[in-house]
Order: structure tokens, then C-alpha cells, then sequence
């Protein structure tokens, strides 16, 4: 994820009206995960 | 703790600056009365932020305190701040004039522009929202008054100049997306998110930081403008990430043994309440330092975000 990219979820997240789900896939301790919500 | 107003001294400006012996004069008289009257009829809408929040040092999680201030935009409570007061706190209360304290909590963020929005519990009786100004009448030259908590010194008043007008992605690489008034107002630590104001009483900006080689103020302030404010915090409904961290950059992905070219965004804490609190994404516990770096390393890394209504966007920000 590069600056660009930080630009993007950036705008991603602006974009999302309320109770948009979302997914964020993360790296923790060596495993993938995808935490998901619903946008504020 | 401030992060961004950092190179500042103890120079508390006072109301006797504006009455010196250069200000004796009929007009000078004149002048100090107009300010004096113009500083009690804002004074009732700008607002005392104090925020408690978490940092992770090398020794482990520590908790801090900020102080900052803001002004109350909206009768329903809403008050703009700055966001490097307020984003990555997990407890949050404004103080009005008079000492009244209501919670708060925030609802929109940008730090890319240093900008925060906060609702509050309630608004006291007494409170006054701040009327917006027209910017398009400022210019360079034009007389300004800030009104904040400098070092905590809950409604103090300086004036100076708008001493310059810089575009979006023009001074800082850290906040693109702000446009910036600068002003030879003195700023110091507590003035951050606190209302500059034009001599008509409105808002014209929110302060942001100052640029200092001394430590102390030295009339070189960066107050965002209220277009940008406006813009991103009401009309683009900015959302609270409440996340704060840093970029893994490919030599940080060697380092901590992650596959190469592995991108993404290193969580360093996690504001309780924020988006990425209530879906579970966890900070880091401790900082190490990584030639000369301090780094985050037991929180999560960031890969990727996608929204199910923004398919495109979503592919575009799993890559660089």
C-alpha cells in the first residue's frame, strides 16, 4: 500500500455512505485476516 | 502532549501587547476597544479540548494527555478542531466558557488536513455558534485575531496578519489536502483546532501549527482555511479511522521479515470508538527501533480496504 494507495482507502472511506459494509484485510502475527464493519 | 505544535516557547501573548506605546495614539485607543469588543462576542463559542489517549513507547503503551481548542459550529453540538489533537484519543472533553464541561466524542477526521469534527454530549446554555466568513473577501494584509488555550491558558486572545495564502499541497506533504492561512498571530501549543477569526467575529480557519527554529513563536502560523474545513469535514463527511501508525516501506518489510514487496500501513494504536476500534484492528504494544526508526511491531499491518459498493476502488488499493 503505497502513498497513492493510503490516497485511495483515504477516498474509499469518504466515499462510503453510513452502514456501507467495508472489509480491511490484515496482517497479524504471520496470519491474514478480513475485519469487516459497516461504515459510521 | 502536542505532536504538531512542537517548536514552541513560553510566550503567552497577553492583552497588553495590543495597548503598548505604539497603540497610545486615537486610533491605537480605537483599535484595542474594537478588539476587546470583538473578543467578547466570539469568546462564548470557542471551546477548551482536553483528550486523553494512548502512545506506545519502547518500554510499552503509556497514556498522555493533549490540550487543544475548537470552535462550536452547529447548535446540535458540533465543534472543529484540529486533528492532531483529538484523532487518535480515546476520551474526550470540551470546556466552554465559564467552566462548564460536556463530553465528546469525534465524528469526522482528516488528518491529511489536520482537521477533526466533534459532537458533543450537549450544548450548555450560554454557548454561541460561530458564524462562518466569507473568505473570498481575505486577503493578505487583513487583520486577524486567534482566541485559544495556549499552554493550557484556557481564553487567550492574540491578533496579527494574514502574512500568506498557500494552496493544497503546496507547504506540507503531511497534510495535502489542507489550504492554509499563514499568520503572523502567535500560536503555541493549546492554540491547535482553536478558531481564527476575521474583525467581522466569523471564522475564517482553524489553527493548525507553527514553524519555529528558536522553540519559541516566532509569526510563522499555519491556520487551515475554513473552505478546507467546510469541504472535508461537512460536505465530504471525512470518517474517523481513529488510526494512527506509519507507511511499511519495502525496507521495514525486509526488516521485519515480512514477503518482499509486501505493502501496507503499520498500526501503532487504535483510537477506542473509531472505525478501526469497532471492527477489531489492534494497535501495537511496543516500539522498537529500527535503524533509527521506531517502529510498531506487534500491531496489525493494513493490506488492503475494500467497500462492497466500490469494487474498482477497492482492486486499486490492494496494490501499488
Amino acid at each position: 500500500m503505497s502513498a497513492g494507495s493510503i490516497a485511495c482507502v483515504r477516498e474509499t472511506m469518504s466515499q462510503m455512505a453510513s452502514g456501507t459494509l467495508f472489509t480491511v484485510q490484515v496482517l497479524r502475527a504471520g496470519h491474514i485476516l478480513h475485519l469487516t464493519g459497516h461504515a459510521p | 502532549m502536542s505532536r504538531m505544535v512542537t517548536w514552541t516557547a513560553d510566550v503567552v501573548v497577553c492583552l497588553a501587547m495590543l495597548a503598548g506605546p505604539a497603540c497610545l495614539g486615537r486610533a491605537g485607543r480605537v483599535e484595542a476597544e474594537t478588539i476587546r469588543e470583538l473578543f467578547k462576542k466570539v469568546a462564548p463559542s470557542v471551546v477548551v479540548i482536553r483528550a486523553r489517549g494512548r502512545d506506545v513507547t519502547e518500554s510499552g503503551e503509556t497514556r498522555f494527555s493533549e490540550t487543544g481548542s475548537g470552535v462550536l459550529i452547529s447548535t446540535d453540538g458540533k465543534v472543529m478542531t484540529a486533528a492532531h489533537v483529538v484523532h487518535s484519543m480515546d476520551q474526550i472533553s470540551v470546556e466552554f466558557l465559564g467552566g462548564e464541561t460536556v463530553a465528546a466524542w469525534v465524528v469526522g477526521s482528516e488528518p491529511a488536513a489536520d482537521l477533526s469534527l466533534l459532537q458533543l454530549e450537549r450544548v450548555p446554555a450560554g454557548a454561541r455558534v460561530a458564524p462562518m466568513g466569507d473568505l473570498s473577501r481575505m486577503e493578505v494584509g487583513d487583520e486577524v485575531i486567534i482566541v485559544g488555550a495556549p499552554y493550557g491558558f484556557s481564553y487567550s486572545l492574540s491578533s496579527g496578519l494574514i502574512s500568506a495564502h498557500w494552496l493544497p499541497n503546496t507547504v506540507y506533504k503531511t497534510m495535502p489536502l489542507a489550504e492554509f492561512f499563514q499568520t503572523t498571530t502567535t500560536i503555541n501549543t493549546g492554540n491547535s483546532g482553536g478558531p481564527m477569526f476575521n474583525m467581522a467575529g466569523e471564522v475564517i480557519g482553524i489553527v493548525s501549527h507553527n514553524i519555529s527554529k528558536s522553540g519559541g513563536s516566532e509569526g510563522l502560523g499555519f491556520v487551515v482555511t475554513l473552505n478546507t474545513a467546510r469541504q472535508l469535514l461537512l460536505e465530504k463527511r471525512s470518517i474517523w479511522s481513529g488510526l494512527e501508525g506509519l507507511m511499511l516501506s519495502d525496507q521495514l518489510a525486509d526488516l521485519l521479515n515480512l514477503p518482499p514487496r509486501t505493502s501496507g500501513y503499520i498500526i501503532k494504536t487504535v483510537a477506542k470508538g473509531s472505525m478501526a476500534g469497532q471492527i477489531g484492528a489492534r494497535g501495537s504494544r511496543v516500539l522498537v527501533n529500527i535503524e533509527g526508526q521506531e517502529v510498531p511491531i506487534s500491531g496489525d499491518i493494513i493490506l488492503s480496504m475494500a467497500s462492497r459498493c466500490q469494487p474498482a476502488a477497492s482492486r486499486v488499493c490492494a496494490r501499488r
